[in-house]
């Protein structure tokens, strides 16, 4: 009876391996062989890079969403400028770019870029390229601010509606890429970028390739090409990378990490970013208008083991508010540190102690009890609020963790007490980003309602400051300010990592997220 | 006699390990060694000791304490839950198989409507509107959840209905309330509290499944599905996080089931 | 008399599919997140970093700015034309879509549930049959396994131990028949873990009636009961049993599908009402209903033709 059953079993799968084999045809099946068989097809002429992400974008069309990341990172499209490991822009694509006066730019791009259909890369091609763009992504506007672009041969002059400093830093993300736009195919399947990879095909969420283009203009890419694999689920990125099927895996989960310390096999790269876990105050809440609860907050928070432990390496410690490695990050000594019962001499001394003895300090005759809001999106935040809410205990703090699917709708409302969120502070490895938004009263993220007259000072003053020298000192100034205010705590910063094949050569990791494969990645 | 004698036996055992549970779940703040919401980074995943001692996990909270806190959000959410969603469904759909007509038409249009849309889309879309959390998880199974029950006890009365001895009952004039609890439900509820108390461990189950899709319950609560669900980043490194809440869930499950069906050999 | 029944019937399908995606839409309008700033801000977490100006005017481009009914009433002029609307998110038509997708779910649920119901049922009748006999407690602590692992668990050890452990199978699924293979195994022992037990619970229930006893004392064979009256007599409630699956089952398994990167339904529906796609959301629903209602129409007509007092009852109570 049972080997009836199993043999029924059987039949059953057969037929339908039969019949779904059929049904795909050849081109997924060329790529469904076992292992054995795609390495030897490396050995004999192919140099394939195998990428695996939990990420994806909906299309390859640069000017949608955020996908532009993506063909950037994927080497089909490149920016006019790019960031280096401090995330200070140097010229890419373009050769240079002037000021001429607060709102007027003069770009003159390289001579010898071709986009991958063998046209050259003009100034008529970059400004219908930005034209485009700008009509369908209405964050292209806040990026650049362009009024007004006239194209002459190989210069672009570019006028702007309003002084814009970070212009060149605005050059580098990779919503302002550039395509072909006038080669009449669709840019959202089969974008013509200037990159040195070209796609071939792409299975939204699923699959991307992408083929070598043999006259890049950086010269011939040593890699031959690259299938780019989207992986919903974090186990399966770390035991597709642990049997080899992936040479390089991106957003592996910092619990996965000391799988990959063989270091004969497995080669880790990671730098910190500008991705910062950032604490918001609420300070409608009369409790966080006291410095010295804020100060207290930032006192109980050890932030190397937050980092080293709960992250597993995967973020970094930050002393103050921006990323040390940049120029204008705090300095060794700077901040608060982890000192719980300095937290409590500080509330102590400013009369916030706990009368009735139920182990919670009360602030005008009621305990204090805060909310915590965080998402689940980012696996350390919730972590880091538990712990923060474990310490807070500790020294007579009640603070209660509420963690939701997204926090918009709380930083709409202001519908927290405190708020920990995951954000890119530089993204363009510029300072004023972050000033602008979060620090100064009544910027768009300023969710607390932080305001400080001394910093908003200052920030006007560097929302005008062109010299470079002078703008990092006045983002350190600023930084100085809020600290001193204890206005906002940034835990640290997320490193960008990848997880490799000891076999792939030629990568290394930059802060910014916005490149993974370019010319001289290969496989061994 | 000694067949009878020895079901007994084993249903008072059933009991007594329901009742355990239950008291474990009651006098969890007692019988837990430690806070299972204190996180102590420096014994971050540590194997067991005597101050932990089934050890800790990735934030270096006690892994016992966790669990047993657990047992009182996993096994009262889901309690509750099913029953509520029993009583629901089965009342509804009892009436619906009865008296046929109009009230039948239009709460089998509702029943079909429910039914036909995906649960865990419902689910998602209902905690997306009302926030993660153990309360909107419990509401968003509750109202998806209850159609299970109307449906199938819709379709057993069906079933039932046209027997000899309910239209003997409805000869004799009792009333129809009468019929249908007395009568129709006795009769068709033995499969039911089976489903059910398959159900009390499968609804830990959705619940673990909401919380892996990032919309059920989230840490820092001591729930096993979220147990088990931040644990399986650590399969491969640190098993204890998803075995000890895998082996509670299992546990639970079986002595539920059991439960069920000597209830059920009982009531017959 | 059967014209009538027909188009009975269509009608209950239309009112149960208008009042559906009715339902989808208000909820999906009710949730606090908004559409175009979601678009806006992509899958990296920067909601909230953009500016109002550009959500509005990208809630122009989405045609989110009008009010909800009238959304709702373009979107169902466009459906009783065969348009459902294009994803905000892959800017496609949502059939091509849902077309694309519908492939792998399809034949894992072809696949899981032919052989859950060959494995399930003669299980489920021998457990009963032979209750609280070795079978029967086998199955009893494998349904336990089956039901308390959760099925991501499951996916997770299967992974490791498949192609990990053992490297038969590559990890990344490559479509086609291996691509689904253990996701289907998945599948199946989550399926057979719970049916086997509403099988044995409804065989039992069948076994203990007066009239199996009758037929003893008369002497009439055991086997001849069973497959003669037992069977039949439980083939109804079986099959709404079964149903419940074939709709689940229909829907896909985000978490399955995602674990075993199979690009099928349920991944899809998932990350679309993450993004809050809403016509991709609404044309996923529809499918499962119309799915739902066939199988119920099916299970109707079916249950109807082995036990004709249901279909008696069914005329009777006068609704579907």
């Amino acid at each position: 009876m049972k080997r009836k059953w199993m043999a029924m079993f059987l039949a059953m799968m057969l037929g339908a391996a039969a019949l779904t084999g059929c049904g795909n045809g050849s081109g997924e099946d060329s790529q469904g062989q076992g292992k054995s068989e795609s390495e030897q097809s490396d050995q004999e002429n192919e140099n394939i890079v195998v990428v695996a992400d939990t990420q994806a974008p909906t299309s390859l069309d640069l000017a949608q969403s955020w996908d532009s990341w993506y063909t950037s990172r994927w080497g089909i499209t490149e920016t006019l400028y790019m960031l280096d490991e401090n995330l200070e822009p140097y010229p890419w694509l373009a050769e240079s770019c002037e000021m001429k006066d607060d709102t007027t730019w003069e770009i003159t791009l390289r001579d010898d870029v071709t986009f991958q259909n063998g046209k050259k890369m003009t100034a008529e091609s970059v400004k219908a390229c930005w034209e485009r763009t700008a009509g369908i992504n209405a964050r292209f506007n806040e990026v650049l601010y362009i009024d007004t672009m006239t194209a002459d041969g190989q210069k672009l002059t570019v006028t702007t509606t309003k002084a814009v400093p970070a212009f060149l830093n605005g050059l580098c993300e990779p919503l302002t890429g550039i395509i072909d736009v006038n080669d009449g195919g669709d840019p959202a399947a089969m974008p013509i970028g200037t990159g040195p990879f070209q796609a071939v095909s792409y299975e939204v969420k699923s699959e991307c390739v992408v083929e070598k283009y043999a006259d890049y203009w950086g010269g011939e890419p040593k890699a031959d090409g690259a299938v780019i694999h989207i992986i919903g689920d974090t186990s399966t990125l770390t035991m597709a990378q642990q049997n080899g099927e992936s040479d390089i895996s991106v957003s592996m989960p910092g619990a996965s990490m000391e799988l990959f310390t063989d270091n004969s096999q497995y080669n880790v790269d990671g730098v910190a970013g500008s991705r910062g876990q950032v604490i918001y105050f609420n300070y409608g809440n009369p409790v966080l208008q006291e410095l010295s609860v804020r100060q207290a907050i930032s006192m109980i928070i050890d932030k190397d083991s937050y980092a080293s432990i709960i992250n597993k390496d995967a973020s970094v410690t930050t002393t103050g508010l921006y990323p040390d490695f940049m120029a204008y990050g705090a300095e060794e000594g700077d901040g608060y540190q982890y000192d719980l019962e300095g937290a409590q001499t500080i509330l102590e001394e400013a009369g916030i102690v706990d009368r009735d003895g139920n182990g919670i300090r009360e602030f005008h005759g009621e305990d204090i009890s805060l909310r915590l809001v965080t998402y689940s999106t980012k696996a350390e935040l919730p972590l880091f609020c538990n712990e923060i809410s474990s310490s807070a205990k500790k020294i007579g703090l009640d603070i209660q963790v509420e963690v939701y699917e997204s926090v918009t709708e709380h930083q709409k409302t202001g519908d927290f007490d405190l708020m920990m969120i995951s954000s890119t502070m530089c993204p363009t490895g510029d300072a004023q980003y972050f000033a602008d938004i979060t620090l100064k009263s009544g910027g768009s993220g300023n969710y607390g309602g932080y305001s400080n007259e001394k910093v908003d000072e200052l920030i006007e003053q560097l929302d005008v400051e062109y010299d470079t020298e002078q703008r990092t000192e006045l983002a350190k100034e600023i930084q100085k300010e809020v600290l001193a205010d204890a206005g906002y705590i940034v835990i640290g910063h997320a490193k960008y990592y990848y997880v490799m094949g000891a076999n792939v050569q030629g990568l290394h990791t930059n802060p910014s997220e916005y490149y993974l494969l370019n010319k001289d990645v290969y496989v061994e | 006699m000694k067949k009878g004698k020895k079901r007994d036996y084993a249903f008072g055992i059933l009991i007594v390990l329901i009742a355990l549970l239950i008291l474990i779940a009651v006098f969890a703040p007692i019988l837990a060694p430690n806070d299972p919401y204190n996180t102590d980074l420096m014994a971050a995943q540590a194997g067991p000791s005597a101050q932990y001692p089934l050890g800790t996990d990735s934030l270096g909270r006690c892994m016992l304490s966790r669990v047993l806190y657990g047992a009182r959000l996993s096994v009262f959410s889901s309690l509750l839950i099913t029953g509520i969603v029993f009583c629901i469904g089965v009342t509804i759909g009892s009436l619906c198989g009865y008296f046929g007509g109009i009230v039948d038409a239009i709460l089998n249009k509702v029943i079909t409507i429910m039914q036909a849309f995906p649960q865990i889309i419902l689910a998602i879309a209902i905690t997306g509107i009302m926030g993660i959390g153990i309360r909107n998880t419990i509401i968003a199974l509750c109202m998806v959840l209850w159609v299970d029950y109307a449906r199938l006890s819709r379709s057993f009365v069906f079933s039932v209905k046209g027997r000899n001895f309910i239209k003997a009952a409805k000869i004799c004039g009792e009333s129809d309330l009468k019929i249908i609890f007395s009568r129709i439900i006795p009769n068709i509820i033995y499969p039911l509290i089976v489903n059910a108390s398959l159900g009390i461990a499968s609804t830990i189950m959705e619940i673990a499944a909401l919380s892996y899709l990032g919309v059920g319950v989230e840490e820092p609560q001591a729930e096993w599905g979220a147990m088990i669900n931040l644990g399986r980043n650590y399969i491969q490194t640190d098993l204890k996080m998803v075995l000890i809440p895998g082996v509670a869930i299992f546990v639970t499950a079986a002595v539920f089931n059991l439960f069920g069906e000597k209830l059920r050999d009982r009531l017959q | 008399m059967v014209l009538h029944k027909i188009i009975m019937q269509l009608l209950h399908f239309v009112i149960v599919l208008l009042g559906i995606s009715f339902l989808t839409f208000s909820i999906l309008f009710l949730s606090p997140r908004n559409p175009a700033e979601l678009w806006l801000a992509g899958s990296d977490g920067n909601v909230g970093m953009i500016s109002e100006e550009a959500i509005a005017e990208q809630e122009r481009i989405m045609g989110l700015d009008k009010p909800f009914l009238v959304q709702y009433g373009t979107w169902l002029g466009k459906a009783l034309q065969g348009n459902f609307g294009i994803s905000f998110t892959y800017n496609t038509p949502v059939t091509e879509e849902i077309a694309k997708h519908m492939g792998p779910t399809v034949w894992m649920t072809v696949i899981s549930l032919t052989v859950t119901i060959l494995l399930a049922v003669p299980l489920g009748v021998l457990c009963a049959v032979y209750k609280d006999q070795l079978l029967d407690n086998v199955m009893r602590i494998f349904s336990f396994f089956g039901i308390s692992l959760p099925s991501f668990l499951t996916s997770i050890i299967f992974l490791w131990f498949f192609c990990i452990k053992m490297e038969w199978l590559p990890v990344i699924s490559k479509g086609g028949a291996i691509g689904i293979l253990l996701p289907s195994v998945v599948l199946i022992l989550q399926f057979v873990a719970k049916l086997t037990r509403q099988v044995r619970a409804i065989i039992l229930e069948q076994l203990e009636q007066p009239y199996v006893d009758g037929a003893i004392t008369r002497g009439v064979k055991f086997k001849n009961i069973l497959f003669g009256h037992v069977l039949k007599n439980s083939a109804a409630p079986i099959l709404t049993c079964i149903s419940i699956y074939v709709g689940l089952a229909f829907g896909g398994s985000a978490v399955i599908e995602g674990i075993f990167s199979v690009d099928g339904l349920g991944r899809m529906a998932v990350s679309s009402v993450a993004r809050l796609d809403i016509y991709v959301i609404q044309g996923f629903v529809l499918w499962v209903a119309i799915v739902y209602l066939v199988v119920n129409l099916l299970v109707d007509i079916l249950s109807a033709m082995i036990d004709p007092r249901i279909k008696y009852n069914r005329k009777s109570g006068g609704g579907s």
